[in-house]
């Protein structure tokens, strides 16, 4: 069944964690059914965000620098970065493996970069090129995609603990622990950008198609 | 002014914060957003007594999934296997401790976590006991979901047996099918489960006199 959709005059917020609809009471303000803390958009400033997404970035730095995976076979060392490793697969003819690696460890991760930092750029200065519906559908897609990125970290968790022959070894790289770390802090930024700053804009600023269904 | 009690009869999507009013459904039934489709909530009469079942039933195979191993593998004579346990260990000790940690998190204690969560939430609405906590454990429940990640794990094992396809034998363990029965059931419990309609069975039961 399609349902209606509900006229408010008022301004509701979406508590996260538990979903009750609440007021929006123009400050900080406890959901009345979890007393978590909900945050307007009136006075929110997605700064927790910001700094949890810029370590996240810098940790992916040295996550696809540094080796992910090294395979030593009769006393003979290769290492290999996540791209590297995207690369090998590929000309090793391992097609969906190497498409898998390459949007779990390449494309999931600078997709959710790009969109929590458009999202908190244009909280803060907001443009309405993209309207507050689109932006909303963003935040959804990151939300979805994100648990994707954790696969090479698991696959190399799993290689290492299983290829432990006496000829052949597979020992995690560097790149890991930097991987875990960027994963780990893009999860804290998703989890902390305030919703609610998307429609910051609404009065007085056009979008109108959007602020009717208030 | 809308009272807290009409607010209780509102849902905002999460997909696209449109907000809808919740309606009457027969048993069975699904209501989805009319603005992107998205399932808002669903009428199951049953489903606390299901629920409860199934996260009983999703205990055994996490049990399973623990302590047995997920692949074993055979090698110019030489046999490794690995479990969610052996994992955790082999990271930590060649220095790899917040991945050993990160790991541990999401495939070890996340999913236990909710399970015996699951498993005390639908009894104490089933049986009308201990209000308070299972308030308690409602919240803590969508604080410890984001950091849930099985059924990713899952996918990981089977990239990783797809690379070593051609290498070695491969055996599939107990675990793994284990894993699958149990990744199945949650998805299955979180989809006529969310958090949405367990509140709203909390407060059927709890409150509303
Ligand atoms: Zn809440
Ligand atoms: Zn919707």
């Amino acid at each position: 069944m399609s349902n209606k959709i509900f006229e408010s005059k008022e301004d509701l917020l979406r508590c996260p964690l538990c979903e009750a609809v609440n007021y929006d009471r123009g400050r900080l303000t406890k959901c009345r059914r979890c007393h978590s803390s909900l945050y307007s958009y009136k006075y929110f400033k997605n700064e927790k965000s910001v700094a949890f997404l810029i370590t996240a970035i810098i940790a992916y730095i040295p996550a696809n620098i540094y080796p992910m995976m090294i395979t030593k076979n009769f006393g003979h060392e290769i290492s290999s970065t996540i791209l590297g490793g995207v690369i090998l697969l590929w000309q090793q003819g391992s097609y969906p493996i190497s498409l898998i690696i390459l949007f779990a460890s390449i494309f999931v991760p600078i997709v959710k970069f790009v969109i929590l930092l458009y999202l908190i750029i244009n909280a803060k200065y907001p443009k309405q090129e993209v309207s507050n519906s689109t932006k909303k559908n963003m935040y959804y897609l990151a939300e979805i995609i994100g648990p994707w990125s954790m696969i090479d970290v698991f696959v190399v968790a799993i290689l290492a603990s299983l290829i432990h022959l006496k000829s052949v070894e597979i020992i995690a790289g560097n790149a890991a622990t930097a991987f875990a770390l960027s994963v780990f802090f893009t999860l804290l930024a998703a989890q902390s950008f305030d919703i609610g700053s998307i429609e910051k804009h609404k009065e007085g600023q056009g979008d109108s198609r959007d602020s009717k269904t208030r | 002014m809308i009272t807290d009690r009409e607010l209780d009869k509102l849902i905002i999507c999460k997909k696209c914060h449109k907000i809808h009013e919740v309606e009457q459904l027969e048993h069975g039934e699904i209501a989805t957003c009319s603005y992107c489709g998205t399932t808002l909530y669903s009428c199951d009469k049953d489903s606390i007594k299901k629920a409860f079942a199934l996260s009983l039933a999703s205990m055994i195979f996490l049990i399973l999934t623990n302590f047995f191993p997920l692949v074993q593998i055979d090698f110019l004579g030489s046999e490794q296997y690995v479990t969610i346990f052996k994992t955790m260990v082999t990271l930590s000790s060649e220095g790899f401790w917040f991945v050993a940690l990160m790991v541990s998190v999401l495939i070890f204690i996340s999913p236990i976590v909710i399970v015996m969560i699951h498993i005390m939430l639908f009894g104490l609405i089933y049986f009308k006991r201990e209000k308070e906590l299972a308030r308690k454990l409602l919240i803590f429940l969508g604080y410890i979901l984001p950091w849930h990640m099985s059924d990713i794990f899952l996918i990981s094992i089977l990239v990783a047996l797809v690379k070593l396809i051609g290498f070695v034998q491969i055996n599939i363990g107990i675990a793994f099918f284990s894993l699958v029965a149990f990744v199945i059931i949650d998805l299955y419990i979180t989809r006529v489960m969310p958090m949405h309609t367990l509140w709203f069975n909390y407060q059927k039961v709890f409150e509303d006199e």
